[in-house]
């Protein structure tokens, strides 16, 4: 409880402090407050009102969190509150009460009202990138689908997945199709499935992406937890110049105690057939991998493909 | 990103919704009079549409009623084949049969209500023409700079805004239904059977078999239907049900209600920059559930609780129940609903005492 009462209470900072447009919204319920209280539609005013400080009060805010049933973060109990409607209604009271009703001869109150509510509303939205790398994306797009290329040209040659330790595989081993269980750098897998649908993973998005593990009930296994630590310490440690990141490198696998060995061999009983590293790998750590595998890379894309 | 075909698709959907929904309408026009006539039925008498005639039901309901058709179908569907263990494609064909008897349903009642009201509609024909009054000029102005920042929006959506797909799945989910001809047989993210299977209340959330019968419908990758069309099929929805809340807050002013959909435009793209605004949703996430929930369902909802048809409420609460993952469906609609409905209360006996 005390946890969601944090939630809610650093959730209201992180919303206004974020979102320009709640500064926008209050000031619009105290506009129609001060000048429309008595307009016909003031039941919406006065469960706008009520709403909105549901969701800021922290105790009615945990309330409300749990009747969302806690699997939505605190923003979204702002859904209850029509916040756009609210602002927007406000917006249009103000620009027909000053510019007449619209009429043209009224442009002297009207145009500084209408100028005002247009920077206040070009203001609200200072971050451009919402969140969202697109050139990164993109690239990282990009390079999951000329990986994605090279592996359906050599498709053909590569075993099997063993699925056996799984249940009701085989009622679906037919219908899933998929010969290609693959274990690549994050980035690469974060693409691959929305990409091809038939390619397998021993690990997913949800397993760096927290949200995701709430829709289903299966959990990751210590041995591919650990194949996923191998990973990150493997991506972290490419090196882009001639920086000698070796000691840093086993200092990592020693801190988290991954064996590279007993990483390869979890791959294989998680049925991995495919291995995909960066072109930039750490030589020592490269070296390992082909001693643990016996297996002889082949290098496209700018990747080491491992057949295992 | 096939563009034509997305945009094809869209204009697909958006014409099915279209149509069942006017089929509804003419059910809620009946349904309203035969209740008014007997004065018995609350329910239904809260369908019709006597008090205001700017209340009266026009496009815009009608694409967000078949919207909410097109989510009962699409659960129905979803559900048949999900708890009766039937392949995807199975679920495909029950949707499909759904959808074509709807179809035929609402073509039947369009016809009927067509028929029965030619005489009323060919004298209300006569009398608009009669008074028919030259456009605005200001309206005029105001409607262009509506129709520009809505295709901005529309351009932004399609060509460059990326799509944010952290905390979701729909399209591995989408792509694994399709792949395995199955209804979550399989974990979206690695392609392998469940060990621990998922929530059941999660099983019943009908998004991603709607996407998937879209894509086999369709022949467009899951990709292209949950991040272009999709988003557009409820970019228009959402607009559509803003028209509806500025024709209940401003019946006798169409320049106000063109004001108000301008207003809603600009607060779009400046909530378009943080995580769970409005403006953000419709941009970014237009496919998710609780975008259309948001976006489309509760802003239709006030305006139906504006005018006072407090019936339909219920199809809103429904449809949120089987497209968000909430407290046994009780959503947020259904929240929003009450609190309306109590303050409608509060207000009537304030103005009685």
């Amino acid at each position: 409880m005390a946890e969601l009462l944090r939630n809610a209470w650093m959730g209201w900072f992180r919303v206004t402090g974020g979102a320009k447009i709640m500064g926008l919204f209050l000031i619009a319920l105290l506009f129609l407050w001060i000048g429309y209280r008595q307009e016909k539609q003031r039941q919406l005013l006065r469960y706008g009102t009520a709403a909105a400080l549901c969701c800021i009060v922290p105790v009615t805010a945990v309330a409300l969190m749990l009747y969302q049933t806690r699997f939505y973060d605190y923003e979204w109990i702002w859904s209850i509150v029509p916040v756009t409607v609210l602002t927007a209604y406000a917006g249009t009271k103000a620009l027909a009460e000053h510019w007449q009703g619209f009429r043209r001869e009224a442009w002297r109150k009207g145009l500084p009202v209408t100028v005002g509510l247009l920077a206040a509303a070009l203001l609200c939205n200072v971050s451009d990138d919402a969140g969202i790398d697109r050139k990164a994306a993109r690239a990282e797009r990009v390079e999951a689908e000329s990986i994605l290329e090279t592996v359906r040209e050599e498709a053909g040659s590569f075993p099997s997945a063993s699925k056996t330790d799984e249940k009701g595989v085989s009622e679906i081993a037919a219908a899933e199709g998929g010969s290609v269980c693959m274990w690549a750098p994050r980035k690469v897998l974060e693409h691959i499935r929305r990409l091809d649908s038939s390619i397998l993973l021993p690990y997913g998005r949800n397993m760096w992406e927290e949200a995701l593990g709430a829709y289903s009930y299966d959990i990751y296994s210590e041995e591919v937890e650990k194949m996923y630590q191998w990973m990150c310490i493997v991506e972290e440690t490419c090196t882009e110049n001639d920086f000698d990141m070796t000691d840093i490198m086993i200092g990592k696998l020693e801190e988290q105690e991954l064996s590279t060995r007993e990483c390869m061999e979890a791959a294989k009983r998680a049925g991995v057939n495919l291995l995909i590293l960066p072109e930039n790998i750490n030589r020592s750590l490269l070296d390992e991998v082909m001693k643990a595998t016996g297996v002889r890379p082949e290098q496209a894309s700018g990747y080491y493909f491992f057949e295992l | 990103m096939e563009f034509i075909p997305v945009l094809l698709l869209t204009l697909v959907v958006l014409c099915l919704c279209a149509f069942l929904g006017s089929g509804a309408m003419v059910i809620f026009y009946f349904a309203g009079r035969s209740a008014a006539k007997k004065r018995r039925n609350h329910f239904f008498s809260t369908f019709s549409h006597r008090q205001n005639p700017a209340h009266k039901p026009d496009w815009a309901d009608a694409l967000i009623t078949g919207d909410l058709i097109m989510t009962g179908l699409a659960v129905t569907a979803h559900v048949a084949a999900v708890f009766t263990g039937q392949s995807f494609s199975r679920c495909t064909i029950i949707f499909a049969g759904l959808l074509g008897a709807a179809l035929f349903l609402a073509a039947v009642l369009f016809l009927f209500y067509e028929l029965s009201h030619r005489k009323e509609k060919s004298e209300g024909n006569r009398h608009a023409a009669n008074t028919a009054k030259k456009p605005d000029p200001a309206a005029r102005i105001l409607t262009g700079i509506f129709w520009i920042l809505v295709l901005a929006q529309m351009i932004c959506i399609l060509w460059n805004a990326g799509v944010y797909t952290k905390g979701d799945m729909t399209v591995e989910t989408v792509a694994s239904f399709l792949q395995t001809d199955g209804i979550y047989r399989v974990d979206p993210m690695t392609g392998r059977a469940y060990a621990g299977g998922i929530p059941s209340r999660l099983k019943i959330l009908c998004l991603p078999s709607l996407y998937g019968v879209f894509c086999r419908l369709s022949g467009l990758s899951p990709e292209s239907v949950v991040t272009a069309a999709v988003p557009v099929w409820v970019f228009v929805s959402s607009y559509a049900a803003f028209f509806c809340v500025g024709k209940s807050l401003f019946p006798e002013n169409g320049k106000k209600r063109i004001c108000f959909l301008i207003m809603t435009v600009l607060l779009m793209w400046a909530g378009s920059g943080f995580y769970s605004m409005d403006g953000f949703d419709l941009i970014y996430c237009g496919y998710r559930g609780v975008t259309i929930r948001n976006l489309v369902f509760i802003p239709y909802l006030i305006s139906l609780c504006i005018r006072k048809k407090w019936g339909q409420t219920v199809l809103c609460i429904m449809a949120e129940a089987c497209i968000v993952w909430t407290f046994y469906g009780l959503g947020a609609c259904l929240l929003t609903a009450v609190g309306l409905l109590l303050a409608e209360r509060r207000l009537r006996n304030g103005r009685t005492s």
